[in-house]
């Protein structure tokens, strides 16, 4: 499986950095970003990614990790608590809209693929 | 067998990590363990040999932040937690391990979000690299270039000048290959193709091509101190100062990093400023020390056999000689200079303090000695450099009169004509003091004395 993230530029901790704003998620991301709707932490996230996919996606450590700080830093997500030294995340509007978008626009993606694997397409 | 260590030399490539884990793998099925990773060596503990796992991960966190911040423990604890046991870290590499039947989710699940942080880590690093040794190269080529007789009157010296830009290029090429991986993984991305992994076997095959080259520089380096040692064993002690500060002020400062709790965002820059002004106070002051040492003869009373040497009683006669206050006598040698002496006479004559001193070189060809001749002469044109303005400069006068008088192949005087450099085929000879270079007695006595054999 090829995921797009060319048009997403990684930054780790220069908040100088220039960020160019999220368009189009990885399917990792996404997944995220879907936990985090309810407040999670880091290994809640793996384990309810995994589970909901049934296995189907899995999140290392290190990308996760990766990931929640270039998330926290762009205003995606937000800490809200800590227990037992696990930090607790959840989404802001700004994650909430990202996520929305992303999907309308694989809500679009399947809609048009309906069209035309499904009929319907015109010719 | 619960207590048994040994060490390995660990000289990998940090683009190479994921090579580390295979490497890691191959040692716990032979029964020893990772317990420690240093720059160029690891410890391993014997333990009963077993399948396991190992993931090297690169960390942003480097060389020059603690060993446990609350970024590195949260990213260690979130790693723990999908079943990857925290072993060790070392710069920016992160070692974790597993049993093999636990098959955790690996630690990096997106390439590309793995290469940009690789990317990021390995350009601090080609950074830091840069840094340390544009500073090291300051000052090695400084004192190394041009090329002057001082490079070639001791194993040292003509290591350095030998060897130098060729260690240089060594400890530059880890860096230079990284980038050109890094170049090549982002071709790759823009391509949609794999990014090139590292095999065991390509890494070890690197590490042999650019460690044997340094491991056998760093030999050379060993024998010629031990040379050296022979003739000056103050000389070399001193020398062994520079690096020995260096070692104890680097190691110091980053063992407080390594053991410090919290963690100052602006502590690498602040250290940087650290280290350049203890190098810019440090350095000046160990190379003068050295400088001072090396010019402290040792006195005397006959001179050795095997070393021609015209003293003043020679060419003043026994009526004129007066009381010889203090007479000095260094030798050393090198590969290119196999006979090499420094000697230095003092007489109190009629009231009057007078001396003379004789540099003597016996090179193994004329192409050197013309070499030791030009440095020479350049030294005493360009004068000593002192707070940035040039000191005790000479007027040097290349005067074929003088050069056909004394039948030289390269002569050269001062305009006080105190000072005198003779090059006849492999002998250099620079003679300075109270003596009158224009007596034909004192001449012949030279001659005869010094380059009759040629």
């Amino acid at each position: 499986m090829i995921i797009d993230i060319s048009n997403i530029d990684i930054c780790f901790g220069d908040d100088d950095m220039a960020r160019e704003q999220l368009k189009t998620l990885t399917e990792q991301m996404y997944y995220i970003l879907l936990i985090l709707t309810e407040h999670h932490h880091g290994y809640g996230i793996m384990q309810e990614v995994d589970s909901r996919t049934e296995g189907r996606v899995r999140i290392g450590a290190g990308t996760l990790y990766n990931l929640l700080s270039r998330f926290e830093e762009e205003d995606i997500i937000v800490q809200v608590s800590e227990e037992d030294r696990r930090k607790i995340y959840t989404l802001t509007d700004k994650g909430l809209n990202v996520l929305r978008n992303e999907h309308k626009r694989l809500k679009q993606l399947v809609s048009d693929g309906n069209k035309i694997l499904e009929g319907g397409a015109p010719k | 067998m619960k207590n048994k260590t040994k060490w390995v030399i660990w000289n990998f490539f940090l683009i190479d990590y994921k090579a580390m884990g295979e490497y890691l793998e191959k040692m716990a099925g032979k029964g020893w363990m990772l317990e420690k990773v240093g720059r160029s060596m690891a410890k391993f503990r014997a333990m009963e040999p077993q399948k396991l796992k190992f993931y090297v991960d690169v960390f942003k966190e480097g060389p020059l932040t603690p060993e446990k911040t609350e970024e590195s423990e949260e990213y260690r604890k979130l790693c723990q937690e999908s079943g990857w046991i925290f072993i060790t870290s070392q710069d920016y590499l992160q070692f974790f391990y597993a049993y093999e039947d636990d098959e955790p989710v690996p630690i990096q699940t997106d390439e590309e979000i793995e290469q940009k942080m690789v990317e990021l880590t390995l350009w601090k690093g080609v950074l830091r690299d840069i840094f340390i040794l544009t500073l090291i190269a300051i000052f090695a080529f400084r004192s190394l270039f041009p090329v002057s007789d001082i490079n070639f009157i001791s194993f040292t010296g003509f290591t350095g000048t030998i060897l130098f830009p060729a260690l240089y290029i060594l400890a530059a090429i880890p860096s230079a290959y990284g980038i050109i991986r890094i170049i090549k993984a982002r071709r790759n991305i823009k391509r949609g193709l794999p990014i090139e992994k590292s095999t065991l076997k390509s890494a070890r095959r690197r590490v042999m091509t650019a460690s044997i080259p340094l491991w056998l520089i760093i030999l050379f380096y060993i024998l010629s101190f031990i040379g050296d040692a022979l003739f000056k064993p103050n000389v070399v002690g001193a020398a062994l100062l520079a690096p020995g500060i260096g070692f104890a002020i680097g190691g110091g400062i980053r063992y407080c990093i390594k053991k410090s709790k919290g963690r100052n965002k602006n502590g690498e820059i602040a250290l940087y400023i650290v280290v350049i002004i203890l190098v810019i106070i440090f350095v000046p002051m160990v190379t003068s020390s050295i400088r001072e040492i090396s010019k402290d003869m040792d006195s005397i009373d006959s001179i050795p056999e095997g070393y021609p040497v015209v003293t003043m009683e020679d060419i003043l006669g026994k009526s004129e000689q007066g009381n010889l206050l203090n007479i000095k006598f260094d030798i050393s040698m090198s590969p290119i200079t196999p006979k090499y002496y420094n000697y230095w006479e003092e007489r109190e004559i009629s009231g009057v303090n007078k001396y003379m001193e004789i540099k003597y070189y016996k090179t193994i060809n004329s192409y050197f000695a013309e070499i030791i001749f030009n440095g020479i002469t350049n030294r005493l044109e360009n004068g000593i450099k002192w707070r940035g303005r040039a000191i005790l400069k000479k007027t040097v006068i290349i005067d074929d009169d003088m050069k056909n008088f004394w039948n030289a192949d390269n002569m050269a005087l001062t305009e006080e004509q105190n000072e005198i450099i003779i090059q006849k085929g492999n002998v250099v000879l620079h003679l300075s003091g109270d003596i009158n270079f224009n007596d034909s007695q004192t001449r012949e006595l030279m001659i005869e004395k010094f380059f009759s054999d040629l």
